[in-house]
C-alpha cells in the first residue's frame, strides 16, 4: 500500500479547463472523496490516476514512483465502475481470476487467491454464475473482488453506488469502508452525493469547474466550509446577510435576521457586512417570549423524523429551520409567530474571497 | 495518445488493399479516359474522343434512357414502399421481424435468380401467357392486330420488363430508409392529430409524408444510383430492346476492347452520380431545417 | 386496406421464387408452369454435370476465402475508425464505404484493366484475368464496406467501460481486444462474415469482366440463360435459395438483420 500524490497536475481539453493544477496527496491507507458536481473534473482526476487520461502537465506518484506515463495494465490499480462493468461472457469466477490470468499466475495460486477474494466479498457460492444473473450488490462484490485480488497499491470508486437502490446503497457503503479499514487500501472515491462522502470518508475533497475548493474531514467540510459553494453543496444550509455591531477582543458581535449575536471573531474577516452560514439544525423556534428575534412560520412540511420549516424574521429573511420530532419541542403551525433560538456556536462567517481555505 | 496510433495501424491493411483495388483501378479508368482508340489501338494523351462520343445523338440518347428508366425505378419503388413501411410502424415487434424477414431476404438473393424467376413468370411461355393462352385473352388480341401472331403479351423484353424486375430488386432499399424515418416519428404526433379530427389522408398528407422526408430523399438517392448502375436486369429483362449506359459500357470492353470509350462514359456515369449525391445532400438539408 | 395492399406486396416479392422453387422440380425437358411431372432429374444433372460443379466449387471457394478476408481486414478498419480520432477521420470512413455506392459495372471493367495489365506486364506476370485469387481479392473490396458497417455497429453498443476493466486489471491493448472486444461483437462478426460470403457467392457484375473460362455460379446461370431457358437454372436458383435463406435464418437469430437496415442507411 502507499500514498498517492498529484503535482501541479492540470488537464485541457481544447481551450477547455477540465482539472486546474491538483496539488493533493492521499496517505497511505486514507479513504479520500473528491467530491463536486458533474463537470467539476473529479472524474479526469481519477481516469488521470488509472491512465485513461493522460495530464496535460504536472506528475502523479505512487509512492514514490511517478506513474504519469505508465500504462493503465502498468499502474497496479484497483478501478470499480459505476456499472461494475463485469465481463458479461465470463463467469464470477473467470471475471475475478481475469487479473491473474493476465499477470500468468499459476492455476493453483489462482484458486486459492479466488476463494480468499470470494470470502472477502461474501460470495463463497457464486463462482460458476453470470454476472447477468446476480443481483446489483452481489455484482458490485464482484466488482470489487476482481480488484482485490490483485493486490492494488490504490483502490478507485467511481461512483460505485449510483446504480443501487437506497437500502442496498446504505448497507454496501458500510460494508465498503469496513472492508476498506480492514485491508488499509488506498482509496479514492469519486462521488457527487454529499452524504455518502460525509459517511464513508477520511477526507473530503471538494471540486469545482475543475479546481480544489477545500479539503477536509467530513466535519471540517460541513461546519466550516470554505465558502459559499460549498456551504449550499454540503447539505441545506442558511446563508445570511449580517451587520457587524461591535467587537470586543476575541469575539464580535453580529445582527442576522433580527437577532443579535457575539460570535468568535474569524481570523480572516474583512467585511463590515459579511455573509454567515447557520445550518437549518442549529436553530430552534420557541414559543414568542421575550426579546428574541421574532418570525412567522411561513410553511411546515413534516418528514417523520423531523420537521422542516420556512420562517420569515421581521427583517424580511427567509430561514429554513429542521427539528427533531419529539414532544419536548415547541411544534409551531404554519402562521404562527416564533421565536428563532439561534447557537452562538454554529453561526459561521463565510470567507469573501473564493480562495481555498485549510483550517 | 499511444491507444490512438495503434488504433489508426488497424486502418492500415483496408486502405492498402483498397489502394490496389479501388484508388488504382479508378485512377488508370480516368487516364484511359483522355486516351485515344484508333484502328483497336489505345494510345494514352488528352485527348475528349470519348467524352464527345457520349455527346452523339445516339449515346446521348441511350443515357436519357437508362436516366428515365432509373426515375421510373425510383418512383415505383417509393409507391410500393410506404405501404410496407406504414405497415411495419404499426404492427408489434415480432410481426415487425417477420416483415423485416420478408423485405431483406430477397436482397440477399442473387439478382440473377430472382430475374431468371420474371422470367418464368412474364416470358412468352411464362405463367401469364400460358393463362392469357388459356383463357384466350391473347387471341383475342391477336385477331385484333394489338400483338403479333407469335408472341404473347409484351410483359418483358422491353421498359416494363426491365422496370418490374428492378423495383423487386431494389425494393427493400427504399423501404428500410422510408422505415427508419417513420419510425423516429412520435406516435404521440399522429394520435393527437388523429384526435383533432385528421382523416387518414389528411394525416398522410400533412404529418406522415413531410416527417418522412429525410427516408425518402435518401431511398431515392440510393435507388436511383443502382439503377443508373445496373447491367444485368436491363440485359436479362430487355431482352436486346433496351439499352442502358452500362451495357454500352460493357459492351466497349467486353467485344471491342474500347476503353477510353467505356472510359469516358464511366467517369460520365459517375459524374451523374455525384451529382445526384449532392443533389440529394442539399434536399436533404432543405428538409431539416 | 392496408393489409390487402401489403399482402399484394409481398406476393409481388415472393411469387416468383416460389414460381422457380416449383418448376425446378420438374419432369419435362423445358420449362413449363405448372410443370407436367415432377422430379429431381434436373437437380440430378446440375450435381453431376461437370459445367455446373465447376462453377459451384468455384464460388465456394471464392466466398470462403472471401468471407474471413473481409471479416478481418472489415473488423480491424471498423476498430480502427472506433477507437482512433484524428482530423479527416470522416473522410477515411466515407473513402472505406464507397465500394458500395460506386456502380460495380465501373468498378468491374476498371479491376479487368488492371488484371490484364498484371497478365501482360514483363518481369511480374501474375494471371490475374481468369484466376480465382483475383475473384477473391475484387469481392473482398466489395464486400468489406458491409462488413465495416455490420461490425462498426456492434463496437457501438459496446460498453468502453469494459475494455477499460480489462485494461486496468492488466490485459495489454492487444489482450484486450483478444479477450474482451472479440467476445463481445461476436454477433457483428458473424453478421460481417455471412453477408461477405453471400455478396461474394451472388456478385455477378465484377466477375463477368474478368471470367473467361474460370466461371462463377452467377455467371454459368447467366450464360445459361442466354442461351435457352432450361430447367437446369431453376434447380440451381432453388439450391441458392436455401442456401441463402439458411445464411439469412442464422443472421437473423443473431439479430444481425436489423444491421442490414443500418447499412442501408
Amino acid at each position: 500500500m502507499s500514498k498517492l500524490t498529484f503535482e501541479n497536475v492540470s488537464r485541457y481539453y481544447g481551450e477547455t479547463c477540465a482539472v486546474a493544477d491538483l496539488n493533493l496527496t492521499v496517505s497511505d491507507g486514507e479513504f479520500l472523496t473528491l467530491l463536486g458536481p458533474s463537470g467539476c473534473g473529479k472524474t479526469t482526476s481519477l481516469r488521470m490516476v488509472s491512465g485513461f487520461v493522460e495530464p496535460t502537465s504536472g506528475r502523479i506518484f505512487i509512492g514514490d514512483a511517478d506513474i504519469t506515463n505508465v500504462l493503465p495494465e502498468k499502474r497496479s490499480i484497483g478501478l470499480v465502475f459505476q456499472n461494475y462493468a463485469l465481463f458479461p461472457h465470463m463467469t464470477v469466477g473467470e471475471n475475478v481470476t481475469f487479473g491473474l490470468k493476465m499477470a500468468k499466475v499459476g492455476k493453483a495460486e489462482q484458486e486459492t487467491r479466488l476463494k480468499e477474494a470470494l470470502k472477502l466479498v461474501q460470495l463463497e457460492g457464486l463462482v460458476d454464475r453470470m454476472p447477468r444473473e446476480l443481483s446489483g450488490g452481489q455484482q458490485q462484490r464482484v466488482a470489487l473482488a476482481r480488484s482485490l485480488i490483485l493486490r492494488p497499491n490504490v483502490l478507485l470508486l467511481d461512483e460505485p453506488f449510483g446504480a443501487l437502490d437506497k437500502q442496498l446503497r446504505d448497507y454496501m457503503r458500510a460494508e465498503l469502508r469496513a472492508l476498506q479499514i480492514e485491508l488499509g487500501i488506498t482509496t479514492i472515491f469519486v462521488t457527487h452525493d454529499q452524504d455518502e462522502a460525509m459517511s464513508m470518508s477520511d477526507r473530503i475533497c471538494i471540486m469545482n469547474h475543475g479546481h480544489v475548493n477545500q479539503i477536509g474531514t467530513p466535519e471540517e467540510v460541513y461546519r466550516t466550509p470554505a465558502n459559499k459553494f460549498i456551504a449550499e453543496f454540503m447539505g441545506q444550509s442558511n446563508i445570511l446577510p449580517a451587520n457587524i455591531v461591535g467587537s470586543g477582543g476575541k469575539m464580535v458581535t453580529i445582527r442576522v435576521a433580527g437577532a443579535t449575536l457575539e460570535i468568535d471573531a474569524p481570523s480572516y474577516m474583512d467585511s463590515e457586512q459579511p455573509e454567515v452560514l447557520i445550518r437549518p439544525e442549529r436553530i430552534s423556534l420557541q414559543p414568542p417570549k421575550g426579546t428574541g428575534a421574532k418570525a412567522k412560520v411561513i410553511d411546515k412540511q413534516y418528514f417523520g423524523s423531523l420537521i422542516e420549516y420556512a420562517v420569515e424574521s421581521q427583517d424580511g429573511t427567509t430561514l429554513s429551520v429542521t427539528a427533531a420530532t419529539n414532544n419536548s419541542n415547541h411544534e409551531p403551525s404554519e402562521g404562527d409567530m416564533v421565536m428563532l433560538d439561534i447557537d452562538a456556536s454554529a453561526v459561521f462567517v463565510l470567507p469573501q474571497r473564493e480562495a481555498s481555505h485549510r483550517p | 495518445m499511444k491507444a490512438n496510433k495503434r488504433s489508426m495501424t488497424l486502418l492500415l491493411p483496408a486502405l492498402v488493399l483498397y489502394l490496389i483495388t479501388f484508388t488504382a483501378p479508378l485512377v488508370v479508368l480516368l487516364v484511359l479516359s483522355f486516351g485515344r482508340f484508333d484502328k483497336s489501338i489505345t494510345t494514352l494523351g488528352f485527348h475528349l474522343d470519348g467524352y464527345i462520343k457520349f455527346f452523339e445523338p445516339t449515346y446521348l440518347r441511350v443515357f436519357f434512357d437508362t436516366f428515365f428508366i432509373s426515375v421510373y425505378i425510383t418512383f415505383f419503388c417509393l409507391i410500393l414502399s410506404f405501404p410496407v413501411a406504414i405497415l411495419m410502424r404499426r404492427v408489434q415487434p415480432f410481426m415487425k421481424n417477420i416483415i423485416l424477414f420478408c423485405v431483406i431476404s430477397p436482397l440477399l438473393t442473387s439478382i440473377i435468380v430472382r430475374n431468371s424467376a420474371w422470367m418464368l413468370v412474364l416470358g412468352n411461355q411464362g405463367i401469364i401467357n400460358q393463362f392469357a393462352d388459356y383463357i384466350g385473352l391473347n387471341d383475342v388480341l391477336r385477331d385484333m392486330g394489338l400483338i403479333s401472331r407469335f408472341a404473347g403479351l409484351p410483359l418483358m423484353n422491353n421498359v416494363f420488363g426491365v422496370v418490374l424486375g428492378t423495383v423487386h430488386v431494389y425494393l427493400p432499399f427504399m423501404v428500410l430508409p422510408i422505415y427508419a424515418s417513420l419510425s423516429a416519428i412520435n406516435p404521440s404526433i399522429e394520435e393527437s392529430a388523429r384526435n383533432l379530427g385528421a382523416s387518414s389522408m389528411q394525416l398522410f398528407r400533412n404529418i406522415t409524408w413531410p416527417l418522412s422526408l429525410p427516408g425518402v430523399i435518401a431511398g431515392c438517392t440510393l435507388v436511383f444510383i443502382l439503377s443508373m448502375g445496373l447491367y444485368v436486369t436491363p440485359v436479362i429483362m430487355g431482352g436486346n430492346k433496351v439499352v442502358t449506359i452500362p451495357m454500352i459500357i460493357t459492351g466497349l470492353v467486353r467485344d471491342r476492347y474500347n476503353w477510353p470509350t467505356a472510359s469516358a462514359f464511366s467517369v460520365m456515369l459517375l459524374i451523374t452520380i455525384l451529382f445526384t449525391v449532392y443533389v440529394s445532400r442539399l434536399l436533404q438539408r432543405s428538409v431539416k431545417v | 386496406m392496408l393489409f390487402i395492399v401489403n399482402a399484394l406486396i409481398f406476393i409481388f416479392i415472393f411469387a416468383p421464387l416460389v414460381i422457380v422453387v416449383i418448376q425446378s422440380f420438374t419432369n419435362e425437358n423445358h420449362m413449363g408452369f405448372p410443370p407436367e411431372s415432377y422430379g429431381v432429374r434436373w437437380y440430378a444433372y446440375v450435381m453431376t454435370d461437370d459445367d455446373w460443379q465447376n462453377s459451384f466449387m468455384n464460388s465456394l471457394i471464392v466466398a470462403s476465402i472471401v468471407a474471413p478476408l473481409s471479416m478481418i481486414i472489415g473488423g480491424m478498419a471498423a476498430l480502427g475508425l472506433d477507437r482512433s480520432d484524428f482530423r479527416g477521420k470522416q473522410a477515411v470512413f466515407s473513402y472505406l464505404i464507397a465500394p458500395m455506392v460506386l456502380p460495380h459495372i465501373v468498378l468491374g471493367m476498371a479491376l479487368f484493366r488492371i488484371g490484364l495489365f498484371l497478365d501482360t506486364s514483363e518481369g511480374f506476370t501474375l494471371n490475374a484475368t481468369d484466376s480465382l485469387w483475383f475473384y477473391v481479392v475484387a469481392h473482398t473490396t466489395i464486400t468489406i464496406p458491409y462488413a465495416i458497417i455490420t461490425i462498426g455497429a456492434s463496437l457501438q453498443t459496446l460498453d468502453r467501460n469494459l475494455e477499460e476493466a480489462a485494461q486496468i486489471l492488466g490485459a495489454s491493448y492487444f489482450k484486450t481486444i483478444f479477450f474482451i472486444t472479440i467476445p463481445l461483437i461476436k454477433s457483428g462478426l458473424i453478421g460481417a462474415f455471412i453477408f461477405s460470403f453471400i455478396i461474394s457467392f451472388d456478385e455477378f457484375i465484377v466477375t463477368y469482366f474478368l471470367a473467361t473460362f474460370n466461371q462463377t455460379l452467377p455467371i454459368q446461370i447467366y450464360s445459361t440463360l442466354m442461351f435457352q431457358l432450361e430447367p437446369s437454372i431453376a434447380s440451381i436458383s432453388t439450391l441458392m435459395l436455401a442456401l441463402t435463406a439458411l445464411l439469412t435464418l442464422v443472421l437473423m437469430s443473431r439479430g444481425q438483420l436489423v444491421s442490414f437496415g443500418k447499412i442501408i442507411k
